[in-house]
């Protein structure tokens, strides 16, 4: 008998000789915040978020790859595999290459698959545009984008190579993020970290920094309870829908300049982040009917830790607060103005280094929790699942803001727009930022479009130019795509009707 | 781009209709762009509704059917209860195949091997009524089968990840007319029932997808 050919799977090649092999025994527990998202992943919320780039160019997929070798090499948290132990799950470092894939599948499809050995990111081209999607058990919005924009940068220097003689870029080698640093542990693992907290860091929300995200991108990692004290999660306004038809995500992307956004933010004296939020509640409010019992909308906004307690790591480092408003009959209360000014209240006083440690402390109390370690893995994700479902009845809405992007001088100019999709189980609003364009992408699991026209119009008619463009989700849509309107035509007129 | 007079926004891509208001685009001048759209229009994977069209009215006649044969014939519990089992199995089948969608055909040859090793336990156990050998196993093999036909329908899948595992299934669906030529049971016609249909299925498969079948029981069953 013939020994078995090498096999490979779709998407994956086995290391070349310049690769450096790593024992294949290198494992890490998963961390404090990703535990959750295996717990409560689903086949609507598949817990995979993509950082996308539209370049001015049409993207050369062999250029592409070469950079993702490239990059691939120093960032060897990305090497990791997703195993299940009795007790927990863990990332094992694999020896699988990457290979950048022609998108054709709907945007944050799944990656995992729990009898499978694949990586849990993949990097993807189509026209104008290269994607990075990742499992958010893997990294967080801040881990990714770190490598995204090395993997753009490193692109273009090999597009453009003229371009980028004259200007010496640094730091572009070496390994930039390890595969055993768990910034969790780091912090919270012993009684120390207590007194590092940086006072003065930057609020998350509005961050202008070139690198530093404003939150995690996550969806909602939330076994906390609720802040406010006057409102039972049962009182939450719950967003429904039709769903799509084969559960992919509906995403709308609403393309629109940053400056108008930020003087209207400002003229509320508010972060970017809370005005954003204060307009998706007020778009559901213009299209929902709120019932009597539920007018009270919440949100969750996932905080990037690493400006409060320094890291380098690029596993998951954030925690997720909950920020609401009650909404009451014809009052000025209702005012975007005021919802601005309530909800800023709220976060202002959740960030505080107190609430936050004691939050975390308290997440990876449970984790380490004698007892609680060693009840079986399946046992605690239909724990946390649970824990998980009815917390999700307190969120109405859940947000994302990744800040302002910018890469090194000669590569930024060759990226027009930025965009962050996160698969959600209810409505999600993602915004990132590059150069002057601000993008707001909407996800959800369901069909409708609604409160995002209504979020459209406020913006339009406050003459701010918007761009739109959105997913095909229902075969009527997916038949106009290949050319036969007639069908979306007529569901049109029956959507209208 | 075309610009949408409701909502005010220029709309990307090449759609006729806004995707938010759903009104009819203003479409300049009425050429939609050429180039492709940023997002791939991924046919649907499978239709929830298309789903529950086929398998819901095929479990209620099946169970309404199962009801009438009783009244009709007393005594007719042991096929009556096969045909529920069946129907449980047929929608765990579908559902998995449309959830999760990797691995169907292992899954199902396993349904398969252990259902049918778990009756012919139970009838073991219970006195060897020939239970398992006349409904049990052609039922599940029977069922198994047509979960596949509605899989391959309804759900897309690649065909070289599920025929060869699939072809398995249908072979398995023959057995059932080993027990009918040794005796083992007391009706023949589930059995018949069941060796028609895989046959004709093995048949079909043979004749509209001979490449990809050959293909995979190649690697398969290359030593």
């Amino acid at each position: 008998m013939t020994p078995d050919p090498p096999r490979t799977s779709p998407g994956l090649r086995h290391s070349s000789a310049w690769w450096p092999r790593t024992p294949p025994s290198t494992w890490v527990r998963l961390d404090n915040a990703a535990n959750i998202f295996l717990a409560t992943r689903s086949d609507i919320d598949t817990k995979v978020f993509r950082l996308a780039a539209e370049l001015d160019e049409m993207v050369d997929p062999a250029v592409l790859q070469e950079a993702l070798d490239r990059v691939y090499a120093q960032y060897p948290l990305f090497r990791a595999v997703l195993r299940q132990g009795i007790f927990w799950y863990y990332l094992q470092e694999s020896d699988r290459h990457p290979v950048v894939a022609e998108d054709v599948a709907p945007s944050v499809t799944h990656l995992y698959r729990f009898d499978s050995r694949d990586l849990l990111f993949r990097v993807l081209h189509r026209g104008h545009r290269i994607s990075l999607e990742v499992f958010h058990a893997l990294t967080d919005g801040t881990g990714a984008l770190w490598f995204f924009q090395d993997l753009l940068t490193e692109y273009l220097g090999l597009r453009h190579p003229e371009e980028f003689a004259a200007a010496a870029l640094t730091g572009r080698s070496g390994v930039k993020q390890e595969f055993t640093v768990d910034a969790f542990s780091q912090w919270f693992g012993s009684r120390r970290g207590a007194g590092a907290f940086i006072e003065e860091a930057t609020t998350p929300v509005g961050s202008t920094s070139s690198l530093v995200a404003d939150n995690a991108g996550g969806p909602v990692a939330s076994h906390e309870k609720a802040s406010h004290p006057h409102t039972r999660s049962r009182r939450v306004v719950r967003v429904r829908g039709r769903l799509t038809p084969d559960r992919r995500t509906r995403v709308v992307e609403v393309s629109v300049p940053v400056r108008p956004m930020l003087d209207r933010a400002r003229a509320e004296g508010v972060s970017l982040t809370i005005y954003l939020i204060a307009l998706f509640f007020e778009s559901l409010r213009a299209t929902r009917v709120l019932r009597r019992e539920a007018r009270t909308m919440a949100v969750s906004v996932p905080v990037n830790l690493r400006q409060f307690f320094p890291s380098a790591s690029g596993r998951n480092f954030f925690a997720t607060i909950r920020l609401m408003h009650q909404y009451r009959a014809d009052s000025g209360a209702d005012s975007l103005g005021a919802v601005c000014r309530s909800l800023d209240e709220q976060f202002q006083s959740q960030l505080t280094q107190d609430g936050l440690q004691r939050k975390i402390r308290r997440l990876v109390r449970f984790e380490r929790h004698p007892l609680l370690r060693f009840i079986p893995r399946p046992l605690k994700d239909a724990v946390l699942g649970a824990v998980n479902h009815l917390n999700n009845r307190g969120i109405t809405v859940a947000i994302s803001n990744l800040g302002r992007v910018a890469l090194p001088a000669p590569a930024d100019p060759h990226v027009r727009r930025m965009f962050l999709h996160v698969s959600a189980a209810r409505p999600q609003l993602s915004a990132i930022s590059h150069g002057d364009v601000l993008t707001v992408s909407f996800t959800s699991p369901f069909v409708e479009t609604d409160y995002h026209a209504a979020f459209v119009r406020h913006l339009t008619d406050r003459g701010v130019a918007v761009r739109v463009n959105a997913s095909r989700v229902t075969a009527q849509e997916l038949a106009e795509a290949e050319g036969d309107p007639s069908r979306l035509e007529t569901c049109a007129r029956r959507r209208q009707r | 781009m075309s610009h949408c007079r409701s909502c005010g926004a220029d709309i990307e891509g090449r759609w006729r209709v806004c995707p938010l208001c759903w009104v009819p685009l203003d479409l300049g001048a009425a050429v939609l762009p050429a180039t492709e759209e940023a997002y791939p229009a991924a046919p649907l994977r499978f239709d929830r509704r298309q789903l529950w069209a086929v398998l819901v009215p095929l479990s209620v006649l099946a169970v309404i059917a199962s009801f009438a044969a009783q009244a009709l014939v007393p005594d007719l519990m042991a096929p009556i209860r096969t045909v529920w089992l069946s129907v449980a199995a047929l929608w765990l089948v579908v559902l998995v195949a449309a959830y999760r969608r990797h691995n169907v055909g292992s899954l199902v040859l396993w349904l398969v091997v252990l259902l049918s090793l778990a009756a012919v336990a139970w009838d073991l156990v219970t006195g060897w009524s020939m239970w398992a050998t006349t409904w049990a196993i052609p039922s599940i093999c029977t069922f198994a089968n047509l979960a596949l036909v509605i899989v391959v329908r309804v759900v897309r899948m690649e065909p070289s990840e599920h025929i060869a595992k699939a072809a398995l299934v249908m072979l398995f669906g023959l057995v059932p007319g080993l027990f009918v030529l040794l005796g083992w049971v007391t009706v023949t016609t589930p059995s018949w029932a069941c060796v028609g249909l895989s046959a004709l299925l093995l048949a079909a498969t043979s004749v509209f997808r001979p490449r990809q079948l050959g293909d995979a029981l190649h690697r398969r069953l290359q030593a």
